[in-house]
């Protein structure tokens, strides 16, 4: 594999942490944070989380956010980017236009002062593997938005970082091109030792990219885990939110006494009424209103009111997600069944 | 806590030029004809603090008044031709292609000409014995002459400005008007809008902004003219046609009064700044409103 | 409103070696809700463009109503768009911008008339509040349903074209958008077509959706059908996320592969992720050995993984609740899919 990490790697693990971060410079949101070493992390959070922020910071760029970045034990915090060994791939397409696709992969390793061959070995190969190994002599404006953004990705590698930062690196593609991204990425990125950060607002890129997720909302870290540790223990009810596709549904004024928790579940652990009941009857049952019926073919989101008939007026907007196409009418009135064992008690933050 | 901002006082290197440039070329001079219009200059060696003796003198003088309003009027008339024009021209426009390029260049051509020989070329185009125009005029039996009709002055020097300028006008028009979205003139087109609605609901309000930019650089550049009327009317016949740089340059050159002079052009700078001012602030605050 | 009617339509560019639109057939009824969905580059734009007038066909005959429309420029085929992003008169209020279309082509509607409309129109909707209000003071969201509105406000219109109109409006807030758009063609019977990359809103939208891709209309039918019933291999795997998986016939196990053949002999089988159910090896005569895992949530409390799997030369994904490692090999038992020869659907099998 990549000589630099190989050594790390024989050395033990080289750890990523960031201590006393401000991701807005606001000190009363610092955290602390150590990236797990050759994993992947899927830093989620919203627009103006600071994920941004933290992906500056960690590769050295201007940005308001401050605290103290590590490599290896080895402070970070005061070394220009071009000194630190961290790649990024930015929602842009950042590539040299002027340059051709094999000249902009071989960028990183002219600096590194590598040897010719070896360069243009490499350069083949990493182009093959992200599949342009057969425009490495065009522009990069002929080539598509995917192509565009692979190349940059294989650019980044090219650098042999010890750490790798993709910052919504599929953002501004189609979703049939990033489906198939996705799936190449976790493959070609499970390869390397490097610590990668991957920076995403969708709850699906995390669990189909991340060994750990890290949320982030409104620049403060909300919990750390592997994705299926959030999402099945959510820290509170921003946690839930951020790690759930839709957003989690609150239970309309079923509220503890002491008014700090809710409860909620999320929108794929409703059942409705005419599907067959699960074996469980431990289960709770409420009413919702419909008001919008979405279907995306392998799924149906239905919009709707729930409310509780011991306290009218006290509703909630829920969706409901379930699997495969359902025909339900708007304005109808359905009977939903949530298990007890779904329904989630978070402290509201 | 320590910015995570790489420090890198080298920055102020690079802007260095730029302040040297700005102080030499605009704060530096600025401050000294503040200096001297509140000075009698009798030569350099002898000089007295007179206050606003010569603000209160260039206010007072009638021809001084004589030469702002016949300036406000040479404004008024030059942007109230050369604005709608140039829209029109920018409007008849081709997008592209050819013939756009062509027309493109076409338009360019008066900018690029020094203006004293833009004076030269009117001068001699307008003259009632050898010019064309001029010539032309008069076999048609207008008793056409600039050099003793201050009506005629006026016309001539009306035109070569707009001659000149208002290519400027067509070209930033044009640039606005291919900003406008496609689909706002197809939406336009299904609503079933008029020409002049396509114009007034369309085009005029994304115009809005480079007609502002036009403007004020037809104003502040029409206010300070001095090369073309000095070569082609130098003022005359009388003193019909001099504006207010002329005076000044009459004051200033011409007869070396420093310190009026001076004043003179500080009152000239502010009414300029005034002008340009009041008329950003009145178009930007009908802006909020909407 | 209007039936449209599109008959062996096509389009070149000048100086083109490869048609744009391939000769095709459309017909979209009376009042209907109906989808043109497809990647970029399928020739939607294109289509949208013959429809609404800003291109001509190269050949073919466009009919709204038995009227043939083909050589009418767009503000005679009485049809009204709406764009990617919101087409406002910023000039005007909001109100004004309603109003607008009432009040060209030398109309003489009274102004009672003209304010009524508005009103009706503002109400269904729910914009009456915002009326007064100047036309660029408002929200991206708002502005679309003004958008919406203005096509919306003329009762002669013959159809209303959407070019992806949910583009600038923000993903949350995107169904509230996608619900009044279809209430209010279903309340005011307006045929409506709806251009659209994005299946969500294809399906959620329309009655009977058209797949195009290449400048072809592949598939036109019921979302359900579109969906389930994929009558092109491109249309399974466009629809879905992931897509539909697909396997050589020849490559299938002896029995399943006779199975197969019985229905139209095709020569690929396709399948949903979702309509295959993995066992322990060996229950079934499809088998494939676990390549990824990828977990999408729990579902009465077991987990939900999307799994990689390979089956002989090929990788499929299937859904399943079952609980498998990397490395493992499991059976799969195919509850619904469809057979493919060129392309083309020639068979299908399984209940809902």
């Amino acid at each position: 594999m990549l000589p630099s990490l190989t050594l790390i790697a024989c050395t033990g693990f080289a750890v990523l942490s960031v201590e006393r971060v401000c991701l807005d410079g606001n000190e009363a949101a610092a955290f602390d944070h150590a990236f797990t070493p050759g994993e992947m992390t899927v830093v989620l959070g919203g627009n103006l989380s600071g994920k941004t922020n933290l992906c500056r910071l960690l590769a050295g760029l201007p940005t308001q956010a401050c605290g103290e970045v590590s490599y290896n034990a080895q402070p970070l915090t005061h070394l220009p980017p071009q000194r630190r060994s961290v790649a990024v791939v930015f929602q842009a397409f950042v590539n040299y236009p002027n340059w051709t696709v094999a000249q902009n992969i071989a960028s990183p390793m002219i600096a590194q002062g590598l040897a010719r061959d070896e360069q243009e070995q490499k350069t083949r190969t990493l182009a093959q593997t992200l599949g342009i190994g057969d425009f490495l002599d065009r522009n990069p404006d002929e080539l598509s938005g995917g192509q565009q953004q692979r190349l940059a990705i294989a650019r980044a590698l090219a650098q042999q970082a010890d750490v790798l930062v993709l910052d919504e690196p599929l953002v501004n593609l189609d979703y049939k091109l990033r489906e198939a991204l996705i799936v190449e990425l976790k493959a070609l990125l499970s390869k390397t030792q490097a610590t990668v950060i991957y920076t995403s607002s969708d709850p699906r890129d995390a669990f189909a990219l991340g060994d750990q997720v890290l949320l982030l909302e409104q620049n403060r870290k909300l919990q750390a885990g592997t994705p299926l540790q959030v999402y099945q223990h959510p820290a509170n009810l921003a946690a839930a939110h951020l790690m759930s596709d839709p957003g989690v549904n609150r239970l309309p004024l079923i509220k503890q006494d002491d008014g700090a928790t809710c409860r909620a579940v999320r929108p794929e652990h409703i059942r409705l009424g005419s599907e067959p009941p699960p074996s469980a009857d431990t289960e709770l049952n409420i009413d919702m209103r419909v008001d919008s019926v979405e279907r995306s073919g392998d799924e149906t989101f239905l919009h709707g009111t729930v409310f509780d008939p011991q306290y009218p007026g006290a509703t909630e907007h829920w969706v409901v997600r379930r699997p495969g196409m359902h025909s339900v009418d708007v304005g109808q009135v359905l009977a939903l069944y949530v298990r007890h064992d779904d329904i989630l008690t978070l402290v509201e933050d | 806590m320590a910015q995570n901002k790489v420090k890198d006082n080298r920055a102020w290197i690079g802007v260095l030029p730029v302040l040297l440039i700005v102080a030499f070329s605009g704060v530096i001079p600025l401050m000294t004809v503040v200096n001297y219009s509140v000075q009698d200059i009798l030569d350099f060696n002898t000089r007295f603090f007179v206050g606003l003796e010569w603000y209160r003198e260039t206010l007072a003088d009638p021809r001084f008044v004589d030469a702002f309003l016949r300036q406000i009027g040479f404004s008024a008339a030059v942007l109230l031709v050369e604005i709608p024009l140039g829209i029109v021209i920018a409007r008849g426009m081709p997008t592209d292609g050819l013939r756009a390029s062509l027309l493109l260049v076409l338009l360019a051509t008066p900018l690029l000409i020094p203006w004293n020989v833009v004076g030269t070329i009117w001068q001699i185009y307008a003259r009632p014995d050898i010019g064309l125009l001029g010539v032309a005029l008069n076999e048609l039996g207008i008793a056409f002459n600039y050099t003793s009709e201050p009506l005629h002055a006026w016309l001539t020097l009306l035109a070569m400005d707009i001659w000149h300028w208002t290519s400027l006008v067509a070209l930033l028009a044009f640039a606005g008007l291919t900003s406008v979205p496609a689909a706002c003139y197809q939406a336009a087109e299904l609503d079933g809008a008029s020409k002049w609605q396509v114009f007034r609901f369309v085009e005029l309000p994304r115009l809005k902004g480079v007609l502002v930019i036009a403007v004020l650089l037809r104003l502040m550049d029409s206010f300070m003219i001095y090369t073309e009327p000095f070569v082609l009317t130098g003022g005359g016949p009388g003193n019909t046609t001099t504006f207010l740089s002329q005076y000044l340059a009459t004051m200033a050159v011409g007869q070396f009064d420093l310190g009026p002079a001076a004043a003179f052009s500080v009152i000239y700078f502010l009414f300029i700044l005034l002008f340009s001012w009041l008329f950003y602030t009145s178009v930007m605050r009908n802006e909020d409103e909407s | 409103m209007a039936r449209i009617r599109l008959e062996d339509v096509g389009f070149t560019y000048p100086g083109a070696d490869a048609a744009t639109l391939a000769p095709l057939a459309m017909d979209i009824s009376h009042g209907e809700a109906f989808s043109l969905l497809g990647a970029s580059g399928a020739g939607k734009t294109t289509l949208l463009n013959l429809l609404s007038g800003i291109l001509q066909p190269t050949q073919g005959r466009i009919y709204f109503d038995d009227v043939d429309v083909t050589g009418l420029p767009g503000r005679e085929r009485h049809l009204a768009q709406v764009f990617q992003f919101p087409v406002l008169y910023q000039s005007m209020t909001v109100g004004e911008n309603l109003a607008f279309p009432l009040t060209t082509r030398g109309s003489n509607r009274r102004r009672a008339d003209i304010d009524a409309r508005v009103k009706a129109v503002a109400e269904e909707l729910n914009i009456e509040g915002i009326l007064n209000r100047p036309a660029n003071g408002i929200s991206l969201f708002e502005k679309q349903l003004v958008a919406i509105g203005r096509a919306l406000v003329r009762a002669d219109v013959s159809m209303v074209l959407l070019d992806e109109p949910l583009t600038a409006v923000e993903p949350s807030v995107k169904w509230r958008l996608r619900q009044t758009l279809k209430q209010a063609q279903k309340d005011l019977g307006v045929t409506m077509v709806y251009v659209t990359h994005d299946q969500t809103e294809a399906l959620t939208f329309a009655e009977r959706v058209a797949v195009l891709a290449d400048g072809d209309i592949l598939q036109t039918g019921s979302p359900e059908d579109v969906y389930r019933n994929p009558a092109h291999e491109f249309v399974g795997h466009f629809l879905g996320s992931p897509g539909m998986n697909f396997l050589p016939v020849a490559e299938l196990p002896e029995t399943l592969q006779q199975n197969v053949r019985r229905q139209g002999d095709p020569e690929r089988l396709g399948f949903r992720p979702e309509s295959a159910k993995l066992t322990a090896a060996g229950t079934f005569d499809l088998t494939g050995v676990v390549r990824s895992r990828r977990v999408l949530g729990t579902q009465q409390g077991d987990v939900i993984s999307m799994y990689g799997l390979q089956c002989g030369a090929h990788s499929v994904f299937v859904r399943s609740s079952a609980a498998q490692a990397v490395g493992d090999s499991v059976s799969i038992d195919l509850r619904h899919w469809v057979g493919f020869r060129d392309g083309i659907r020639v068979g299908r099998h399984g209940a809902e």
